[in-house]
């Protein structure tokens, strides 16, 4: 600012020099801009005496609609000229010019200033010491001498404005480039803190999509535009909705009179230009950036091209959010694969992986149902069915057919995993089909309803993969008992114990059961060699080592074989599974007498600790369930009377029990009761007391393990 | 482009009643298992509900969420 000033008061001295005039610039305020320029030592009394600022201001006030240099009438007589300077298109400037004295004027002007000021002789003798007469083509030539100054001024201080404008632009879009890349951008930021003072602009904006087809001012900076913030608007819908019905840029001017004027105008405002340029995400239109003017016309060319670079910069903005997005979806969508595979082919039991397909499935699509149609057993015409949201009449009626299509040995379907068979079912659900597969083989057909109107596009792709994996799981299953497996051979040599030798038989089968039970009780998942070596423990250990060749059963047998040999100096050097072996191998061997097994060295304490409370457990179990048989369970009656006895409850703790296992409050307990919330409460607290149970869940959940039925 | 969306939790929850089928538990109860908040979980379950995956006994902060394990039938003897 100090260059332009120092700048703008050279000009000016150099001017007062070449017309002789005495200088100054002001502001419409009266507020001087420059010092004042000129040896016209009248002038300069003038000015002090009669130029105050008030008056100076109320001077200026009617020239507020001049556009170029006017010559006034002084209060003293002399002329002066006064000159408008508009920065962008705006009045922001007076040059004042003076003063000149008109030939033949000299006398009238003396006797005047005689008349109105105290010291006449100071203000005469300045007069005819720095005032020499001017003629009519002087003034011209003084005049056009102002507008030469006027014009250079006002060309300086235009350039300096548009720098500014374009130096404020291009520092918002950096700051708007700068928070698209850390990703911080809103609607609302993105022309926050833009300085409209500076532009033509009066109003800026920007209308978002929210919903399909509604669109609403989701941001506005401007005087008085409030109101607008929140306006929803279609496509095709006035301005805005022109623009996005036309996806190009738009430009209006002289819209005073249009009646698409009419949301600014019920908002006070009064637009006169206004400029629209829609916004897009990733080439679908969702919004427009509009800017408009209330005192000036906009100029077409610079508005188009700010604009555009506004729209362009939200467009890239929200383009990089979506893709953002969608990477993180296909993220959550790839650890979610992953979760599911992970259990998918972990899992022991192929129904398992069954209820995983059908769950996954109905969860993703929200259709009426899923099923599967598994056969378990080629060459046989057993089928399963593992449906969710399906009839007994509908299984009957829609699952049959997919199972003769699938399965017919005349009519079987070629099915491709990639692109499944979109049927419709008698009732009229849509359904897609997917085969699962594995190497030609063809072990059942998922099936999926699709909700109506959905496009079953969306689904075929992750429905495939899902069915595929499925494939693979029931593959690993089917096939982990298969002929010629390590798997089927233990479970051989195990049946084939039974025609051998019953008696060896009976007490392996009993050895497994307690390995899987206690396994089960001490929460470890041992590997299932252990399982498998439990089923061989009726043979000579030599036998074993000769036929069956997994390394990890023949370390647990011979582990077993060592322990219960008393070749081992140190439960260390066996794994636990030796342990837990030898140790129920001598329980079962030494007729299930506990304190039996105290002979059985180097067992750590730990596994011998955890095997006697098992053992102790279970027998307390076996004889709470005779004694449940006794009483009949299976009438609801009597198993009410069992859960009252063997809890000990009274018949109020009974009803209130009853009330907790429908889900009722304390307050709606007490109302149905008729008693107070605070009996209820200390019923509570005395069932769960003898229930055993720390909270309402758990007193539920045990209850239920006692046999209890919602029918109840 | 697919718009499906998959929520985490949803299969992260329906794994968790399937491997215990035998759960009975409140919102918070599930809260506390899972090592979620239960404002988190509410929709997640109620969407289970929905597509009849879980059951729900009760109303409100009582209420007892259990899996409904899918239908299982054999047709034997299919003309295949």
């Amino acid at each position: 600012m100090i260059n332009i000033l120092s700048f703008v008061q050279e000009i000016q001295q150099a001017y007062s020099r070449l017309t002789n005039l005495t200088l100054l610039i002001v502001d419409e305020k009266g507020n001087e801009i420059t010092k004042i320029t000129g040896e016209n030592s009248f002038s300069n009394l003038v000015y002090h005496d009669f130029f105050k600022e008030q008056v100076l201001e109320g001077f200026l006030q009617p020239l507020s609609k001049i556009k170029q240099v006017v010559t006034l009438d002084t209060v003293l007589g002399p002329k002066m000229l006064v000159s408008p300077i508009y920065i962008n298109e705006k009045l922001s400037y007076y040059i004042l010019a003076g003063s000149i004295v008109e030939e033949n004027s000299r006398e009238f002007i003396k006797k005047n200033i005689m008349e109105q000021v105290e010291n006449p002789d100071e203000y005469i003798q300045a007069l005819d010491y720095s005032i020499s007469n001017t003629t009519a083509k002087e003034i011209s030539n003084k005049v056009d001498m102002v507008k030469k100054l006027t014009h250079i001024i006002s060309s300086h201080l235009n350039s300096e404005f548009e720098r500014k404008n374009s130096s404020q632009f291009l520092s918002k879009v950096n700051q708007n480039l700068d928070e698209i890349k850390t990703g911080v951008t809103t609607i609302s930021s993105f022309i926050g803190g833009f300085d409209l003072s500076r532009t033509k602009i009066d109003f800026l904006g920007i209308a978002m999509e929210r919903e399909e087809g509604q669109y609403y001012v989701e941001a506005i900076i401007g005087e008085n535009t409030e109101a607008i913030k929140g306006y929803c608007f279609q496509l095709g819908e006035g301005f805005f909705g022109r623009t996005l019905v036309t996806e190009t840029p738009q430009f209006w001017k002289n819209i005073s009179n249009d009646p698409r004027v009419n949301i600014f105008t019920a908002n006070g405002l009064e637009p006169k230009s206004l400029v629209c340029t829609p916004i897009f995400d990733n080439q679908r239109i969702k919004g427009v950036l509009f800017a408009g003017s209330n005192n000036e016309e906009l100029d077409e060319e610079i508005s188009y091209e700010r604009s555009a670079i506004f729209a362009n910069m939200l467009s890239l903005h929200l383009t990089i959010d979506q893709l953002k997005e969608e990477q993180q979806n296909h993220l959550m969508k790839l650890s979610t694969f992953n979760e599911i595979f992970r259990v998918i082919t972990s899992v022991d039991d192929i129904k398992r992986v069954l209820y995983i397909l059908v769950d996954i499935s109905i969860n993703l699509i929200r259709g009426s149902f899923s099923t599967i149609i598994f056969k378990p057993e080629q060459g046989e015409s057993r089928v399963e069915i593992i449906s969710r949201g399906l009839s007994s009449d509908q299984i009957n009626d829609y699952c049959h057919d997919v199972a003769l299509r699938a399965f017919s040995k005349d009519n079987s379907m070629d099915y491709d995993v990639r692109n499944p068979i979109q049927k419709s079912t008698s009732w009229g659900a849509n359904v897609l089909e997917f085969p699962l597969v594995y190497n030609n083989q063809l072990y059942g057909v998922l099936c999926v309803a699709i909700q109506p109107k959905v496009d079953p596009e969306n689904y075929k792709s992750f429905l495939s993969t899902l069915a595929i994996a499925g494939g693979i799981a029931i593959h690993l299953r089917l096939n982990q008992t298969g002929i010629g497996t390590e798997n089927y051979k233990v479970n051989l040599l195990y049946k084939a114990m039974k025609g051998l030798n019953k008696d060896k038989f009976t007490f392996t089968t009993k050895v497994s059961e307690l390995v899987e039970n206690f396994s089960q009780t001490i929460k470890e998942s041992f590997s299932k060699s252990l399982k498998d070596a439990s089923l061989l423990v009726g043979y000579e250990f030599y036998f074993i080592k000769e036929n069956v060749s997994d390394k990890k059963i023949i370390a647990i047998l011979q582990g077993c074989n060592d322990l219960l040999q008393g070749n081992s100096t140190s439960h260390s050097e066996y794994s636990k599974e030796s342990e837990i072996l030898a140790l129920i191998y001598y329980y079962v061997q030494k007729k299930e007498k506990i304190d039996e097994t105290n002979k059985l060295v180097n067992i750590s304490p730990a596994v011998r600790s955890q095997f006697k409370d098992f053992i102790n457990k279970n027998n307390v179990l076996e004889s709470e369930i005779v004694l449940n048989l006794d009483k009949k369970p299976d009438n609801i009656q009597n198993k009410e009377t069992v859960i009252k006895e063997e809890l000990n409850l009274s018949t109020r703790e009974l009803e209130v029990l009853k009330l907790v296992l429908k889900g009722c409050s304390n307050n709606e307990i007490a109302q149905t009761l008729f008693i107070s919330d605070h009996t209820v409460k200390n019923h509570m607290t005395k069932i769960l007391n003898k229930v055993g149970a720390s909270d309402r869940a758990q007193a539920i959940a045990k209850v239920y393990q006692m046999g209890y039925s919602s029918s109840m | 482009m697919e718009s499906i969306q998959i929520n985490p939790l949803t299969v992260e929850c329906t794994l968790f009643f399937q491997e215990n089928p035998y759960t009975f538990e409140t919102l918070s109860g599930l809260g506390t298992r899972l090592g979620r908040k239960p404002e988190d979980l509410r929709p997640v379950l109620d969407e289970l509900v929905t597509n009849t995956i879980l059951e729900i006994m009760g109303t409100g902060d009582n209420a007892i969420y259990r899996y409904n394990q899918p239908k299982s039938v054999d047709m034997n003897g299919l003309m295949i």
